[in-house]
């Protein structure tokens, strides 16, 4: 049996897989024991086995593996695709893991065409020892040429990796179009929509590839352009009504168009299709809450909080919103229980003990029980100051009604305060704040104090430019540097010191703690923010600065 | 409770399904028998793995014709590359031909990449390599070329050729033959026609030349 091939004898390196950490995922145990003997076949001496992705996901917190081979299945209806897109959000696994995916028919070549994250290869069952060999060293080839691209990723420096990426991009190879999707991913996550899309369109113009087409009409999205979103989207979803995908961007999409009710109609199809993604579901219970529709909002929480009893990513805010909801539908006793649920999944930790305090004192007010309300109130206070918690927006909105139910006035104001403040560009958490006012019977004071709170930040800020615009950099960089510290959650405020400090840089000379700040307040933006526009030309001017005085950023 | 009425077709389809899954996970058993080894039985044990998977072959085709007639089957097409298409496809002709015959590959006027769907093509193919297997003598080719707008994937042997009948078929309604080859070209020229790009439609070409071609044009 000889095979002539002049490209095919022409092996770039041997790879060695004794060295090679293996996980493989698969419910069914004797497919994972084959699976081990397959890769034992070529070399590889480290495998280890999950059999759900709650094991998979327990193995990959305690140590790191360079493959994953995970069975699309998973069983109790979760599946690879889920667990691949958990890990690479929560930072359990690298750019240069390595994962495939196995599936025995032809379904998940329909979800992954249109996936965000795909995974490096798949493979359709059965297949031989060499295939999966061969394509697990063409995967490892693959991950050699984007190294230097990842390596900069993950150190952070976004803007030369997209300079390496657009090199890399006028090569005609085999990897050309996965390096053109790197580079637009690369753009969107610096917050440059215009060239992203420029890109997305490009592949589009060689073919009208599903991935491509959901990055056209996510970048429309992102834009601004709502209807031309709309429009291809519509168009991907006829064609092909089992992208996921496209009925969660449509669904956001409807959303930005204030269209809420169209918006659940398009969800409640997607999650009747697949009926496991939470994300999906919760979105689904805070859209169907925002229209009113109460019943569909129980539906959607509920099925979060069940299937989050056996997740790793549960948090306590799934069942706060679940008794939220169960609270204004009156069903009280069954918000309880819900509450009682969260205490026992996360073990009485202090940020359940914190929201179900909250959640607690207000069912119990709602039941006219007001000692067990205070009582519930005193506890969530103590557990907040105590583990000096941060509480999600709708919960410290709970909490300022609290207060008031039970005369805390000062305390409901404060809270409420520093909320406006950090967030005073929301118009929908303004609308929602006022709200709490008015239903403690407060509602003229309150519309003045959000107003006036709102009003404040605007002028700060704008004394803040003007300054600068003047010339008066240092008094720029005070006022904004202040305002930053006491609202360190609003971005454009948190932006605009950082830029205050740089113009300083730029203008009066380096400056060791301006930079240092400076770089600080970016992060805190990328990570409440990744997209924000601005953040990416003041990100920018940082690595210029760095530049102009040779200091390595 | 209200009775569904059977659906023999959506039975079969299940049916087929798991056949297949188990006879999946059968050819997992003999390939690691085959590495264990076992003196005196690799040709055996060489032989159920080449009958375990004409048998899985010929099932997924049916299941694609299935879903095919049924209008489901929409391809999904990406960027794949040539080169590596044809490397698999060598791999699984490897397993096949046990040694018989001489496996030639042809990748060098391939384009780096081009947008196909990766495992349709790669069904069609192996049935065509089913075919050649039956009819070489000594030798097959595997070849990748850009020709224009189209991608052509070719396999091609040194046997007698395809009939005249056959050349002059349109595959627009499957045959059933002695063979069984009828089915297995309808079946290829489904998968070819449902790649369709900037109004230019795949097709299945046969020729001879020196022994069968066998070509699919991919636009």
């Amino acid at each position: 049996m000889v095979a002539r091939c002049r490209s095919f004898q022409i092996r770039i390196m041997d790879i060695n897989f004794e060295e090679k950490r293996v996980l493989i995922i698969d419910d069914v145990p004797g497919m994972r024991s084959s699976m081990r003997t397959i890769l034992s076949t070529f070399g590889v001496v480290y495998s280890e086995m999950a059999g759900t992705a709650n094991d998979a996901i327990r193995r990959l917190q305690t140590k790191p593996y360079d493959i994953i081979i995970c069975d699309y299945f998973l069983g109790d209806g979760s599946d690879g695709q889920q667990l691949l897109e958990q890990l690479r959000h929560n930072n359990l696994i690298t750019l240069s893991t390595i994962f495939i995916m196995v599936t025995a028919e032809r379904v998940y070549e329909k979800v992954v065409s249109a996936v965000e994250l795909a995974p490096d290869d798949y493979l359709v069952k059965p297949f031989t020892a060499d295939v999966l060999k061969t394509r697990l060293e063409r995967v490892m080839l693959k991950k050699m040429a984007f190294a230097p691209i990842h390596r900069l990723i993950e150190g952070g420096k976004l803007a030369e990796a997209t300079q390496a990426c657009t090199e890399l991009s006028k090569l005609n190879n085999k990897y050309t179009i996965d390096v053109l999707r790197l580079l637009a991913e690369l753009h969107v996550s610096q917050g440059n929509f215009e060239e992203a899309q420029k890109i997305y369109q490009q592949v589009v113009n060689l073919r009208a590839v599903p991935w491509a087409r959901m990055g056209l009409a996510t970048m429309f999205h992102c834009r601004g352009k709502h209807s031309e979103a709309e429009e291809l989207l519509e168009e991907v979803i006829e064609e092909a009504p089992e992208y996921m995908a496209a009925y969660d961007l449509l669904s956001k999409v409807c959303e930005a168009q204030t269209k809420t009710e169209r918006a659940q109609e398009v969800l409640t199809r997607a999650v009747a299709a697949s009926p496991y993604t939470m994300h999906r579901q919760k979105e689904m219970g805070h859209l169907a809450m925002r229209n009113g529709d109460m019943a569909a909002a129980e539906q959607a929480f509920s099925n979060v909080v069940e299937r989050g009893k056996t997740s790793f990513f549960r948090v306590s805010d799934d069942f706060a919103n679940l008794s939220r909801v169960q609270m204004g539908l009156g069903k009280l006793n069954e918000a309880l229980s819900t509450l009682r649920d969260a205490r026992t999944s996360f073990n009485n930790s202090p940020e359940v003990t914190f929201a179900a305090s909250v959640m607690e004192s207000l069912v119990h007010t709602q039941a006219g029980n007001e000692k067990a309300s205070a009582a519930a109130l005193d506890t969530a206070m103590h557990a907040k100051q105590a583990g000096n918690l941060k509480a999600s927006e709708s919960l410290t909105l709970d909490l300022a009604k609290a207060c008031f139910a039970h005369g805390k006035d000062e305390e409901a104001k404060g809270l409420i305060e520093v909320l406006v403040r950090n967030n005073h560009d929301s118009l929908a958490l303004i609308e929602k704040a006022k709200k709490v006012f008015e239903d403690a019977g407060k509602g003229a004071e309150g519309i003045a104090l959000v107003d006036n709170n709102v009003k404040t930040i605007i002028q700060l800020n704008n004394q803040g430019v003007l300054k600068a615009q003047q010339g008066d950099l240092a008094g720029s960089v005070q006022l904004l540097t202040e305002a930053a510290e006491k609202m360190p959650e609003n971005l454009q405020i948190v932006l605009n010191a950082a830029q205050a400090l740089l113009v300083h840089i730029d203008k009066l000379g380096w400056n060791d703690d301006y930079m240092m700040s400076a770089q600080r307040y970016l992060d805190v933006a990328r990570a409440k923010n990744a997209t924000h526009p601005k953040l990416l030309s003041i990100s920018k001017l940082a690595q210029d600065m760095a530049k102009k005085y040779g200091v390595a950023a | 409770m209200k009775t569904v009425p059977l659906d023999l077709n959506t039975l079969a389809a299940a049916s087929i399904h798991e056949v297949k899954n188990l006879l999946g996970q059968l050819t997992l058993s003999l390939d690691s028998i085959a590495e264990i080894g076992c003196p005196g039985a690799e040709e055996q044990i060489s032989g159920a793995r080449f009958a375990c998977r004409r048998i899985v072959d010929r099932l997924c085709e049916m299941l694609t014709l299935y879903k095919l007639e049924g209008g489901h089957l929409a391809p999904n097409i990406d960027a794949h590359s040539p080169v590596d298409f044809l490397e698999d496809l060598m791999l699984e002709a490897r397993t096949l031909t046990a040694g018989r015959f001489t496996i030639d590959v042809q990748p060098d006027n391939a384009p780096p990449f081009w947008f196909f769907d990766r495992e349709l093509a790669q069904s069609a193919l192996m049935n065509a390599l089913h075919n050649a297997l039956g009819f070489a003598r000594t030798r097959i080719t595997l070849s990748a070329a850009q020709d224009g707008d189209y991608l052509v994937l070719r396999v091609s042997d040194d046997g007698p050729g395809f009939p005249q009948a056959l050349l002059n078929d349109n595959f627009d309604a499957p045959r059933a033959s002695q063979q069984g080859t009828g089915l297995g070209l309808y079946f290829a020229n489904s998968v070819a026609k449902v790649h369709q790009n900037k109004g230019q439609v795949g097709q299945v070409v046969l020729a001879n030349n020196d022994g069968a071609v066998f070509s699919l044009y991919l636009p």
